[in-house]
């Protein structure tokens, strides 16, 4: 059960990994200037001296510090500061099964696509297809989402009515289409383009010419010979490739409208809304511990020299 | 008869039209069925070049003229469907290394099963059944353990037994071995090329045996060619090579081979200089600058490679002289 306790140990791990992103994430945060109850005017002071004692603001900052590593412990993220009513679990139940939804669909299209891409560009290496998946490549790279989004949706939104701009109907695939094209987008043209590096690399290899000189139909060559090794390096990009979804939605959530929880993150840290920010970059680096985790698991998988070891 | 093979004035070039750089600068040599012939030269000699181009496997680089023909059919320009029709099937290749020609993430089993399943249509199982039955024949110790390995858990040895198995899964009528034994241990070396004498007796294909060691050649094969910086420069029966080589570069290498049962010399033999480089081959012989018989015209004319009165034949303008009363 190597695999098993390769699970457990890298599970624990992740534990003294997330307490150090919280406690920079917190005192971090804490240094900004400003305060959650900052407005154009100040408040009267008793009134913000009330305000800091039901969040228990006044308290010394350690004190803060333990009591809020105490409300994790329990699964309490504490109240938002500036969604008042709400706290931030409540924010984030509601928001995250959109983001999630958008982002593990868009990472999927990403994976896929860009490893068939990249394969074909690969296999027809200096050809028509190899340069077009190149250029589009860049193109992917290089436009960003707050212009990419408005431009799809000009297109297939205002001009030709098949797509809604922007909006959000839970259960409604059409409203999804835009924003998961445009998430999508960015990681699948980096990861066509990796594909692409490392599967000319396998089909250069010694294993790959024996299976040609077996006689093998190009495709065999390619599927069953070249692919597993070449996947390796898209592989170890998942998590850098969640990463830039992640990042993307913050955009994306904002222009389409979208009730995911991307714009919390940009807008807690704008409010200063202290336990929002914190309980955004626990959920972002759990995502990112976890898609390293399964990047390391397929690869064992991928590569029986590879054997487990935490 | 018709030979099985038979390369026709072979060229393969790389680099631009302009000033190209070739690696096979005319080479013609046949082998008829059931005939071993080994090719011997330096590093860079274009020894591999010529393997692959009879394999059809030069890379998109390369520019290819000449024949290559095949019982009849030439491979040079053939479509790569039928040329997969042929590789594998009735012509199949051992590598170099065999620490890197088999697929790390694929067992034994699959890897020498394909061949059947792709060239007769065999099912897998009956495939890797005829797979475990050439691991026996191959000298695998416990074939069945050995089938559901991945390349890495096995040694060198093991590797190259296997890969040569897989190609004889198949009965082909030519094996193209390149280096077989260069990655290998001494004693290794020795049961590997046991191995191919006795799959060649019992199989009777023909084998093109590629190695820069002329030991490794001479015990297998019935005639041999020496490769010089892209061409033939001797071609004769291995006795007759062995005993009374006509080319200077040929006698050179004989020297170089050192023997271990006489006293031990001061300084191994060795063959000062080095060939040209790719880039460098100019007019005349390539060995004229290293060659100590080489007269003015050597380094002008370059000799054409002329048959010889003992059915071989040497690319030399001054040739040593053939001896009398040899066997």
């Amino acid at each position: 059960m190597s695999t098993l306790r390769f699970l457990i140990a890298r599970l624990s791990s992740a534990v003294p990994t997330l307490l150090c992103i919280v406690t920079i994430t917190f005192f971090l945060i804490r240094f900004a200037p400003g305060g959650p109850f900052d407005q154009e005017q100040a408040l009267p002071a008793d009134v913000a001296a009330n305000l800091n004692a039901a969040y228990g603001l006044d308290r010394p900052i350690v004190d803060q510090y333990l009591r809020y590593l105490h409300g994790l412990l329990h699964g309490d993220f504490g109240p938002s500061f500036r969604y008042r009513d709400f706290t931030v679990t409540e924010l984030i139940d509601q928001g995250l099964p959109v983001s999630f939804t958008l982002g593990g669909i868009a990472l999927l299209i990403a994976v896929i696509a860009g490893v068939g891409v990249g394969t074909l560009a690969a296999v027809g290496r200096g050809g028509m297809a190899d340069r077009t998946v190149l250029g589009l490549a860049v193109l992917g790279v290089a436009v960003p989402s707050f212009v990419l989004l408005p431009a799809l949706g000009l297109l297939f939104g205002v001009e030709l009515h098949w797509l809604p701009v922007a909006g959000w109907n839970p259960g409604r695939v059409d409203d999804m289409v835009l924003p998961v094209v445009t998430l999508a987008l960015p990681p699948l043209a980096y990861i066509a383009r990796l594909q692409r590096g490392s599967m000319s690399e396998a089909l250069q290899s010694p294993y790959v010419r024996t299976a040609f000189a077996k006689g093998l139909p190009l495709r065999t060559v390619v599927l069953r010979h070249a692919l597993r090794p070449a996947l390796i390096p898209v592989v170890s990009y998942l998590a850098p490739a969640g990463a830039m979804v992640m990042t993307g939605s913050l955009v994306v959530e904002t222009i389409a409208g979208l009730p995911g929880i991307g714009r919390y993150l940009v807008q807690g840290a704008l409010n200063r809304d202290y336990t929002l920010v914190l309980g955004m970059v626990i959920v972002y680096s759990t995502l990112l511990i976890a898609l390293g985790l399964v990047a390391d698991l397929l690869i064992a998988a991928l590569d029986p020299r590879v054997s487990l070891e935490a | 008869m018709q030979d099985l093979l038979a390369v026709e004035e072979l060229r393969v070039a790389y680099g631009s039209a302009e000033a190209p750089l070739e690696a096979v600068r005319g080479v013609t040599l046949a082998l008829a069925a059931g005939e071993c012939v080994g090719v011997v030269g330096e590093s860079a000699s274009g020894k591999t070049q010529l393997c692959l181009a009879t394999m059809g496997l030069l890379g998109r680089g390369a520019r290819v003229s000449g024949r290559v023909r095949f019982a009849g059919e030439d491979l040079v320009g053939m479509p790569l469907r039928r040329l997969n029709q042929l590789r594998g099937a009735r012509l199949a290749m051992v590598f170099q290394d065999p620490q890197t020609a088999l697929t790390p993430h694929l067992r034994i089993g699959t890897q020498m099963a394909e061949v059947l399943v792709v060239h007769r249509g065999a099912g897998w199982s009956a495939a890797r059944a005829a797979a475990l039955a050439m691991l026996g024949r191959v000298g695998i110790e416990d074939p069945g353990w050995c089938l559901e390995r991945y390349p890495h858990e096995l040694s060198g040895g093991m590797r190259q037994r296997v890969l040569i198995g897989a190609c004889l899964l198949s009965e082909p009528q030519l094996l193209v071995a390149d280096e077989p034994t260069t990655a290998l241990d001494v004693t290794v070396q020795a049961q590997v090329l046991e191995l191919l004498a006795r799959m060649r007796r019992e199989s009777g294909m023909a084998i093109l045996l590629v190695s820069h060691d002329l030991a490794v050649v001479a015990g297998l094969a019935d005639r041999i060619a020496v490769m010089y910086a892209g061409r033939i420069v001797e071609l004769a029966a291995t006795a007759r090579l062995l005993s009374g080589p006509r080319h200077p570069y040929s006698a050179a290498l004989l020297q170089c081979v050192p023997d271990i049962r006489g006293p031990i010399p001061v300084r191994l033999p060795t063959l000062p200089g080095q060939p040209p480089a790719i880039g460098e081959r100019a007019g005349g012989c390539p060995f004229a600058p290293r060659c100590e018989r080489r007269e003015a015209r050597c380094l002008v004319e370059t000799p054409p490679l002329t048959a010889d009165d003992e059915g071989g034949a040497h690319a030399c303008h001054r040739p040593l002289p053939a001896r009398a009363g040899r066997p």
